[in-house]
């Protein structure tokens, strides 16, 4: 009976596969799916890094109107202009921007892991690298390139994670995330096609909970929009900055304040105070530095990268886990 | 030399060679419904990555076909789910089934082979693809895909004289 079975078999599957024509609206169907995804995506992606620097969702943001006429206004209304010739005198070209990111408060700096491939929802994987806890934070952003990179109190390097544009083996300029957990022995490695990349236009009403990959274009959004007053002097590290509060508004949860240095008239420091129902107030800390794109601060940056380095032998994530950096209550 | 499948490159292909494909993709899944699924999620992942492609449209959708399939594809789920009716049927079936149509028995058997087993078989028996073929096209060494052909052969033969218990088709499920 079974000397002929592989006859048999072609002969079973021939059966089966008679008039198998392609049913219409299939490729209809996974183009349209694979939009799905990456709308998917982008909105987790997004989500993960506001996370980073807002820590918590904020529900709603309104614009309030200015006080105008005041003599309050105009100097903040000055301050708000020559921040804003500032940073737009930066670009990613000829500076490199780098954020230590700490909190006084108890919280966790580790990982929300959105899988790429799951077609509806989030896509976000729980327990997946839960148990990552660093204590700060360093952001380094340069030409298409994001690193993030964690440490323990005792200034361990606990992991890295990367987003930007590499050169592939063939030559091309690929996007990719990678990373890796270094006390797990994890790493991960995520193509991502340019599509994948959150495109989240910023206005006004979501610029506080937002992080996009140009910190500088946020900051000077935020600054347009009239959200701040003017509220004093501080000193920082020995610079008599100035110092802008965010205006309270009724329902927000959210409380920023930023430091700037009147000699270059950038932002040095930003804080955000998140109140939460039911839970301890956290504060995040961001001191910002704005580093020219010069022999120091790229050789500043290759040792960051060095020191991300991922050795052989780490256990791979499957390639359709993009792990995001966040912001969490502690414990 | 790589390039990106535009729309109309891949409506042409699913034209010209929709039968071919489909017919694939239905061997390698067990049932049409099923085999409409797996292209349609090879198309996705074609569409996802469009830089990987290179010039032979046809053998890189063909190749995401086929490992994905190995894969286990969409593991845990419709392969289990079809796995014990299957069984219970030919518990209680009356003796003669098996011999009215030992063709579709076969193919139905074949749904109890592991992924890559099964990959293997259609590849190997179905498209007549040579050893090294096969192993090119699913990332595998040649004696990879001459010991789980010969492993699922053996396989079929012995569920078509006596089909396994649920308990001992989960076992083989995970030993490939």
């Amino acid at each position: 009976m079974t000397d002929n079975i592989e006859e048999l078999l072609r002969e079973g599957i021939d059966r089966l596969t008679v008039g198998a024509d392609v049913p219409a609206g299939l490729l209809t169907r996974a183009r349209r799916r694979n939009r799905q995804r990456r709308r998917a995506i982008a909105t987790a992606v997004a989500a993960g890094t506001a996370a980073v620097t807002a820590a918590a969702v904020i529900a709603a943001t309104s614009t309030p109107a200015p006080r105008s006429g005041s003599l309050q206004q105009q100097d903040i209304s000055y301050v708000v202009s020559r921040a804003q010739q500032a940073l737009a005198g930066l670009t990613q070209a000829n500076s490199i921007q780098v954020t230590k990111v700490t909190s006084s408060q108890p919280v966790d700096f580790g990982f929300r892991v959105v899988n790429m491939s799951a077609s509806g929802g989030t896509g976000i994987q729980p327990g997946v690298l839960g148990d990552v806890h660093a204590d700060r934070m360093v952001d380094w952003t340069s030409t298409g390139f994001r690193l993030y990179q964690g440490f323990s109190a005792d200034g361990k390097l606990l992991f890295a994670s990367s987003f930007g544009n590499v050169t592939s083996k063939a030559g091309k300029k690929v996007n990719e995330a990678y990373g890796a957990v270094y006390s797990a022995r994890i790493q991960w490695h995520s193509p991502l096609v340019s599509d994948d990349l959150p495109n989240t236009p910023t206005t006004c009403q979501n610029v506080l909970g937002l992080e996009s990959e140009d910190f500088r274009t946020l900051i000077a959004k935020a600054l347009s929009c009239h959200l701040y007053t003017l509220a004093g002097h501080q000193e920082i590290n020995g610079v008599s900055t100035l110092k802008l509060a965010l205006k309270p508004e009724p329902g927000l949860n959210i409380r920023q304040t930023l430091w700037i240095d009147p000699s270059s008239y950038l932002p040095i420091r930003q804080v955000y105070t998140f109140a939460q129902p039911h839970a301890k107030t956290l504060t995040v800390t961001d001191n910002l530095q704005w580093l020219p794109r010069n022999q120091a601060s790229l050789a500043a940056l290759r040792a960051a990268v060095q020191q991300s380095a991922i050795p052989a032998g780490f256990r791979s994530l499957p390639a359709d886990d993009l792990p995001l950096p966040v912001v969490a209550p502690a414990g | 030399m790589a390039r990106d499948p535009s729309g109309a490159d891949l409506e042409k292909l699913l034209a010209d060679r929709g039968r071919q494909l489909m017919g694939s993709a239905i061997a390698l899944a067990g049932s049409r419904q099923d085999g409409e699924d797996l292209l349609q999620a090879a198309l996705e992942r074609v569409l996802r990555k469009p830089r990987r492609v290179d010039a032979d449209v046809e053998g890189y959708l063909r190749r995401v076909l086929y490992n994905l399939a190995a894969d286990g594809w969409r593991r845990g789920g419709t392969w289990r789910r079809k796995l014990l009716p299957l069984l219970r049927a030919a518990e209680t079936a009356p003796d003669d089934t098996e011999v009215i149509d030992l063709r579709d028995t076969l193919v139905r058997l074949l749904s109890q082979l592991p992924p890559r087993q099964r990959a293997v078989i259609v590849l190997r028996y179905w498209e007549q693809r040579t050893e090294a073929e096969t192993a090119a096209l699913l990332g595998c060494s040649a004696g990879t895909v001459k010991s789980a052909a010969s492993r699922g052969l053996q396989r079929l033969r012995e569920l078509a004289v006596s089909p396994a218990s649920p308990a001992k088709a989960e076992a083989t499920e995970e030993s490939s």
